[in-house]
């Protein structure tokens, strides 16, 4: 008798560990397949900001995008990684109540020069949770990349990408999409799909930077008006936001924690980033109407094919912040609000200002994002925003404040480090490189051989 | 609006989504906008024919 209970006391115990080791293997994969799906949102990229480029800067805009998400790769490895565990309770480096936050927990877990950051037999989560954050600080900088087209030089622009990318929104993400963060703590700031912590960062980092930059010739006359500048490939464009459109299934499939691990925040369910729980079905509900709800809506304004496809993104923005738990109609009648009305007024406004930006980032990214986060604090108030005892509720004011931050963090740097650029003279092309093209004067290639 | 929970203990696999109370309402709204923007749609490209 004692003799088979031990058979079964082992027998138990062997299923638990084929268990273990089987949720490890599959929590692995899922955040392995977040990756290459989000690299997709890099074909987007790419293939979108060639395309609303002119024929003779095409190469050179895929230059710039291909090596902002090339840099991006180890320069989050090298201290991205880092200040998304360092900096969540502020410039003071704490400890948040979590204690998964401060300068010794970024040390044990982001330190480039240990063996943390490397492989071993024991962590099969860090790599490919490195591999995500840093798919995340690609689409950053890749949504500055288009505003910029057809005039900034190449060098300063990585830099610019670098600085956004790897450490602006870095620092944001720690301050709220971060379960120790203090906007989180304080204020119960609520962003699960980062309309605020990428989307709004990038698109106000990259007006900072538009503003010194300036307008490519001929896009203002000089009574102010502005002329329309047509990329050369709009399919070409339509496809790659497509393509953004599909890159972001993986985007947010990131954003949820896998159960059952010792990181995890529950061992049966899956949660958002604070440790509320979700589902992948809320997600996939919310997702589809979000992204029908802004291309119908930008359909029935704009009958413009780029507008449209650029509110299939839209939409997913202006919701993103609250698609663990909005309900599905809610869902579709934001996107399609934010996408027919408040997205081509942004445009227009924008373009009134004297800003050119090529792509319309600061209103799909910048403005959008900021409709996500207000909206959370609109429809979703109430809502504590972790699990703990007394967690701070999701609010309108904190929503607000969030937003302001947000604005912050992405404008002030983009401004500052493009002003820094202007004034040392290398922000810009020439006028000869502009006019001329930049594919002639700094590509070794030729995109369109006329033979 | 808002949430018709304060904990998170109380929608324990149970539905958990803002706008209870109010599912009608927004689903009415949401095909109200389908069918404002096909209106819109049609008319549209009824006048872009007559050109």
């Amino acid at each position: 008798m004692e003799e088979k209970i031990a058979e079964l006391v082992a027998e138990i115990a062997a299923l638990k560990a084929a268990n273990a080791t089987g949720n490890t293997v599959a929590a692995e994969t899922y955040y392995y397949l977040t990756i290459p799906l989000m690299v997709l949102i890099h074909v987007g990229f790419l293939g979108y900001e060639m395309g609303a480029s002119r024929a003779k800067n095409v190469l050179a805009s895929g230059i710039k995008n291909i090596l902002a998400f090339a840099f991006m790769l180890p320069t989050f490895y090298y201290f991205g990684w880092w200040t998304y565990w360092a900096f969540p309770t502020g410039f003071d480096f704490g400890v948040g109540p979590n204690e998964i936050s401060g300068l010794a927990y970024a040390a044990a877990v982001a330190n480039p020069i240990t063996e943390v950051m490397g492989p071993h037999l024991g962590d099969n989560a860090s790599g490919v949770f490195v591999g995500a954050f840093t798919l995340f600080a690609c689409a950053t900088a890749s949504i500055m990349s288009g505003s910029v087209i057809e005039r900034i030089r190449l060098v300063p622009f990585v830099v610019l990408a670098i600085i956004l990318g790897s450490f602006a929104w870095v620092v944001a993400a720690a301050w709220g999409w971060h379960a120790d963060g203090w906007l989180v703590q304080k204020w119960g700031y609520h962003d699960f799909g980062a309309s605020g912590v990428v989307h709004m960062i990038s698109g106000f980092f990259a007006l900072g930077v538009l503003i010194p930059l300036g307008a490519r010739i001929g896009k203002f006359n000089a009574d102010g008006t502005a002329n329309h500048i047509s990329g050369h490939n709009m399919p070409m464009a339509m496809i790659g936001l497509m393509m953004i459109i599909v890159g972001f299934w993986g985007f947010l499939m990131a954003c949820l924690i896998y159960p059952g691990e010792a990181w995890s925040w529950s061992a049966t369910e899956f949660t958002n980033i604070y440790g509320t729980p979700m589902t992948l079905s809320a997600l996939t509900f919310n997702l589809l109407m979000a992204i029908s709800g802004g291309i119908i809506g930008a359909w029935m304004t704009t009958r413009d094919p780029f507008w449209m496809m650029s509110a299939g993104l839209g939409g997913i923005i202006a919701t993103a912040a609250g698609l663990d738990v909005f309900w599905p109609p809610m869902t579709f009648a934001i996107a399609f609000v934010a996408c027919a009305f408040i997205m081509p007024a942004s445009a227009k406004f924008i373009e009134k200002m004297g800003i050119d930006d090529a792509v319309g980032a600061v209103t799909v990214h910048g403005v959008l994002g900021a409709v996500g986060l207000l909206g959370v604090g609109i429809f979703a108030a109430g809502i504590p925003s972790t699990t703990a005892e007394g967690a701070a509720q999701i609010s309108f004011i904190g929503q607000l404040i969030g937003t302001i931050v947000m604005a912050l963090i992405g404008f002030v740097p983009g401004l500052l480090f493009a002003s820094i650029f202007k004034a040392m003279g290398i922000l810009r092309v020439s006028e000869k490189v502009e006019r001329d093209g930049l594919d002639i004067s700094e590509v070794p290639a030729v995109a369109y051989p006329a033979e | 609006m808002g949430a018709s929970f304060e904990t998170w203990d109380a929608v324990k696999d149970a539905a958990y989504y803002v706008g209870a109370g109010s599912e009608a309402i927004w689903l009415a709204i949401s095909i109200i906008l389908c069918v404002v923007a096909l209106v819109i749609g049609h008319s549209h490209e009824s006048k872009a024919n007559k050109k």
